[in-house]
């Protein structure tokens, strides 16, 4: 008996899953925004321009302190920067001069060195538990040509010493240099994508070697948030206790 | 992202519109409050005279990120794909993902 093959539909084909942005997602809830100001139609991109311009500043000179986030707010011209690093301590430098570098650096990117600008520097709890961090780390191995099976594998461990519930490392591209690229990723723990109370810290990550460009991803998570007031279930290893806060203000 | 070149062009656009605005803004209102027909062509042939680069339609408005000249949003200065990315970071405040 012949059977009919339906036609084959050109539609179907195209349309491939796809997965949003895990913190795009939680932005309402779980996660908070990076940039937090009220502004004027007319003057938003303006600020927006502004924050960006500080971003890269900041990236670009302090990529050696490892900061994970910036976090910019906005209260009637004054304007409060804060870091969140591993290494608090690379970042102000002798009696608080890498402070005053960032604030005057700030100052010349204005073009106003009469704003008001506060910069906080906050040291990151567990610093192998923090997507971006890990992230950087597993991006530097595979620029120091380090095969990227034992760089995901050093990640892993110390995210899992960190008492993480659940990691995912996704790397593609030329892998250990191959011609042919292909992308990997292992998964450890939990890492529900779907649940939107889940804290996920999610990072994305270029490492440009000579074989050509590897995207590095990283999603971790930590836990899920049940009621506003205590987030986090606490999860395993404590960390080592240092001074937390560390701020200047003008 | 667009040619060094076209946002060049652009930037230079938007300095001469700098320039001669309040000279076209004179013109424009002494040409309105005009009622002869002679004097209105006056003025008009003055307004032509100035450099075409001066006109602010000529401006594109290009995303200040990668310079794209189509699908920016005056919003936020930016173009459809930069929004989206910086929207998905939590860049852009007070910006969340519509659902109702």
């Amino acid at each position: 008996m012949w059977q009919l093959k339906p036609k084959l539909n050109t539609e179907d084909i195209e349309l491939m899953g796809h997965k949003i942005n895990p913190t795009g997602l939680r932005l309402g809830i779980t996660q908070e925004h990076r940039s937090h100001w009220y502004a004027p139609t007319k003057s938003y991109p303006t600020l927006l321009r502004e924050d960006d311009m500080i971003r890269n500043f900041i990236n670009d000179k302090y990529s050696a302190a490892g900061v994970s986030d910036v976090l910019i707010s906005r209260k009637a011209d004054q304007l409060e920067v804060e870091l969140k690093t591993a290494r608090p301590g690379v970042l102000v430098g002798r009696q608080g001069s890498g402070i005053d570098d960032l604030r005057n650096g700030i100052h010349k990117i204005l073009k106003d060195p009469n704003r008001q600008v506060r910069i906080n520097v906050v040291e990151v709890e567990r610093a192998d538990a923090d997507a971006y961090l890990l992230a950087e780390y597993i991006a530097q191995q595979l620029e120091k040509r380090m095969a990227f099976r034992r760089a995901i594998r050093m990640a892993t461990q110390r995210a899992q010493r960190a008492g993480v519930l659940g990691l995912k490392i996704q790397v593609s591209g030329r892998l250990n240099g191959a011609e042919i690229a292909r992308t990997e990723w292992t998964r450890e723990g939990r890492v529900p994508l779907h649940t939107l109370r889940a804290d996920i810290d999610y990072a994305t990550k270029i490492a440009s070697t000579t074989y050509g460009v590897l995207g590095i991803k990283v999603w971790v998570f930590k836990g899920e948030v049940i009621s506003k007031e205590n987030r986090h279930t606490p999860t395993g290893v404590n960390p080592r206790r240092r001074a937390n806060r560390r701020s200047n203000e003008e | 992202m667009a040619k060094k070149s076209m946002i060049a062009r652009d930037v230079k656009r938007k300095k001469m519109v700098e320039r001669f605005a309040a000279k076209r803004s004179a013109l424009k209102t002494a040409f309105e409050s005009a009622n002869d027909p002679m004097e209105r062509l006056e003025i008009h042939r003055k307004i032509q005279a100035l450099p075409r680069n001066s006109a602010p339609n000529r401006i594109r408005n290009r995303c200040w990120a990668t310079g794209k000249p189509r699908g920016t949003y005056r919003d936020f200065g930016l173009c459809r794909n930069q929004l989206r990315e910086r929207a998905h970071k939590g860049e852009l405040p007070g910006v969340m993902k519509s659902s109702w």
